[in-house]
């Protein structure tokens, strides 16, 4: 693990994209998703693929400032409870703006986030890649993903989710503006995952 | 099986301290589960989650898997999801809406209050077939207060209002907080596991004295991104200096207040959440600041945690229930409410900010708790202390309202519940409880 101080994190002072167009967007991308055919341009799904692959690495190994990196300054790392809900007005097990991300991240390296202690092991396996070009030069990739949670003492906790995340090109690069993760058991009582 | 009669409380429970078995005796759980589940008023579900005719929600009442439904008067009942012919569920759903349940196995058909409609090929049956004998079960008591619906199978209990007494003030107090005390459930829920008995939840739930350390990592959290270098230093680090208090009420009931360390605004004092700025601002273009300013103020919720024993807890915006699966196994469910009569713009802000706690700060409680499991294995040591604050006088620190008040970090929230709880447990087994 990399040590991350928050000196180490660039912090983001305000919140200012989740507007309503915002959430509205969100919402009819959520939907999108669940009328696409077949991918077909391998040459996306591999470019794709191995950013999955990385993305999975750098939670792997618990190198979070690579990992917060990866996505855009408007990012959302969002974990719904349930995938139909309009989240205006429900919760979701996790919905994390660039900002809360940051804190996200703080907690996990602060030497005091007992339910990390002692330190929690992840492995993860990243399946089934589609990736798409989409209008507006974003890109979308959905897999099927399996996290591993392993704490010295404990049973090996274990996490099946979907992945649906929304790219976009900044500064030439592809970094990630959304990634929703559907767990299996969204509904279910679960020990918490660490991040998915 | 052991009743209540069979343990030695005044040795297992003292002013002091508690015996591990309290916590650990798998035979005292399965009397819990009929003498504190149940035994007692016991919260169900709050009225939001069955807003029509033919809603329903399905619940467990310790090991009771019951179906709340409401029919077409109005009336809400609890109904055992049990077939009365081979005993199989008739609802597999959390919730719905339905005019009747059909059971799987043989096509037996029930109503919304619990009657069998029919069965399949009647003439199977004699002529002394009594379908009004085999209707599902149902909890012979249900009643609401302000929205929030509880049961019992105890004909013993007083009303459920003399059952909250001051607790119920205070549940009041909160629902007044929405506007026109509009507060809604249905807006998702958190729902968690842990490795332990449930009454290390209940426990945590009126104990301030842990989070300083406990919460370390959120506190750290909050001080490393906020400009106030002090930002949540005299609360969370030191609670007794900070104007927190806390009551053991009659029955069980605890109380935490800790609005007044929490400064002038409870707006401000949340967590940055995503958006927060621009539908605030937008709340304030819409109604005025004046307005936006007062409704705001009662958007993250109220400073405060009230426990209904044994199962309801309320915290800051969220409705906390704890359902025990075994001695070593609980389930907790944090409800997010809504503001019903609130712009959505509020409600946004409200979901947003609802997603900090459990996120940030729960997950420490349940490691703490799975902690205190392990600890507790050990069958040696036995005891579990309690005693902080038992040497002051309890006459000095008796409220207006007759209820004992005291420092928020004072354990005689512990004392005080367990003084009602074992005194369920040593109820009569034969003669209080009918179902």
């Amino acid at each position: 693990m990399k040590t991350l101080k928050p000196a180490d994190i660039d912090f983001t002072d305000s919140s200012d994209y989740l507007t309503d167009e915002f959430y509205q967007q969100l919402h009819l991308e959520r939907l999108q998703a669940r009328e696409f055919g077949p991918s077909t341009d391998l040459g996306i799904v591999n470019e794709c693929a191995a950013l999955l692959a990385y993305e999975a690495r750098c939670l792997d190994q618990r190198d979070y400032k690579a990992w917060l990196d990866l996505y855009t300054k408007d990012a959302i790392y969002w974990v719904p409870q349930d995938d139909d809900a309009d989240i205006r007005s429900y919760i979701n097990l996790m919905f994390d703006d660039r900002r809360r991300m940051e804190d996200r991240v703080l907690r996990l390296v602060s030497k005091f986030a007992h339910s990390l202690k002692p330190d929690r092991l992840f492995q993860r396996t990243v399946a089934n890649v589609e990736a798409w070009d989409m209008a507006g030069g974003r890109r979308r990739a959905l897999a099927s993903q399996v996290a591993y949670e392993y704490r010295r003492g404990h049973s090996v906790e274990h996490y099946v989710y979907r992945t649906d995340h929304t790219l976009r090109q900044v500064e030439g690069e592809w970094k990630i503006a959304v990634k929703r993760c559907m767990l299996i058991n969204m509904d279910a009582p679960v020990e918490p995952p660490t991040l998915l | 099986m052991k009743t209540g009669a069979d343990y030695d409380w005044d040795h297992l429970i003292q002013e002091r301290r508690v015996h591990r078995d309290v916590y650990t005796d798998p035979d005292l759980f399965e009397i819990e589960m009929r003498r504190i589940w149940g035994g007692v008023w016991t919260y169900l579900c709050h009225e939001s989650e069955i807003p029509e005719k033919n809603s329903f929600k399905r619940v467990t009442m310790g090991k009771r898997d019951l179906i709340v439904t409401r029919d077409k008067e109005g009336v809400i009942r609890a109904l055992y999801n049990r077939c009365a012919h081979r005993a199989s569920t008739v609802c597999q759903e959390h919730s719905g809406k339905s005019a009747t349940f059909v059971c799987p196995y043989h096509g037996w058909s029930y109503g919304v209050k619990g009657n069998l409609i029919g069965v399949p090929m009647p003439e199977g049956y004699g002529e002394d077939f009594d379908k009004s004998l085999l209707g599902l079960r149902q909890v012979p008591r249900v009643e609401s207060f302000k929205g929030f619906v509880f049961a019992t199978v105890n004909h013993a209990m007083p009303s459920l209002i003399d059952y909250l007494g001051i607790a119920g003030d205070v549940l009041t107090d909160f629902i007044n907080r929405a506007p026109n005390g509009k507060l809604e459930l249905g807006a998702g829920a958190w729902r968690n596991t842990y490795t332990g008995n449930w009454k290390l939840a209940w426990d945590n739930a009126a104990d301030m004295y842990h989070v300083p350390f406990a919460h370390r990592s959120l506190v750290e959290m909050t001080l490393a991104r906020s400009a106030d270098k002090d930002a949540g230093a005299s609360y969370a680090r030191k609670p007794d200096a900070a104007n927190i208090d806390s009551w053991s009420f009659e029955g069980g009931h605890t109380y935490l207040y800790h609005r007044p360390g929490m400064g002038p605004s409870i707006f401000e004092r949340a967590r940055p959440a995503p958006g927060t700025e621009i539908w605030a601002n937008q709340l304030r273009k819409n109604i005025g600041d004046a307005e936006a300013e007062e409704l705001l103020e009662r958007v993250p919720g109220q400073g405060m945690n009230l426990n209904i024993f044994p199962n309801l807890m309320i915290l800051a915006s969220q409705v906390q229930v704890i359902d025990p699966i075994t001695v070593d196994k609980t389930q907790l469910t944090w409800y997010a409410t809504s503001l019903a009569d609130a712009p959505d713009e509020a409600n946004v802000i409200r979901m947003r900010i609802a997603e900090d706690f459990p996120n940030f700060g729960e997950v420490d409680d349940l490691e703490m708790f799975r902690r205190c499991w392990d600890g507790l294995q050990m069958d040696e040591v036995e005891w579990l202390d309690c005693s902080r604050g038992a040497h002051l006088s309890l006459k000095d620190t008796i409220d207006e309202r007759g209820a004992i008040k005291a420092s928020g970090t004072n354990e005689h929230t512990v004392r005080g519940y367990l003084g009602a709880y074992k005194q369920y447990m040593q109820q009569d087994a034969g003669a209080k409880t009918a179902v």
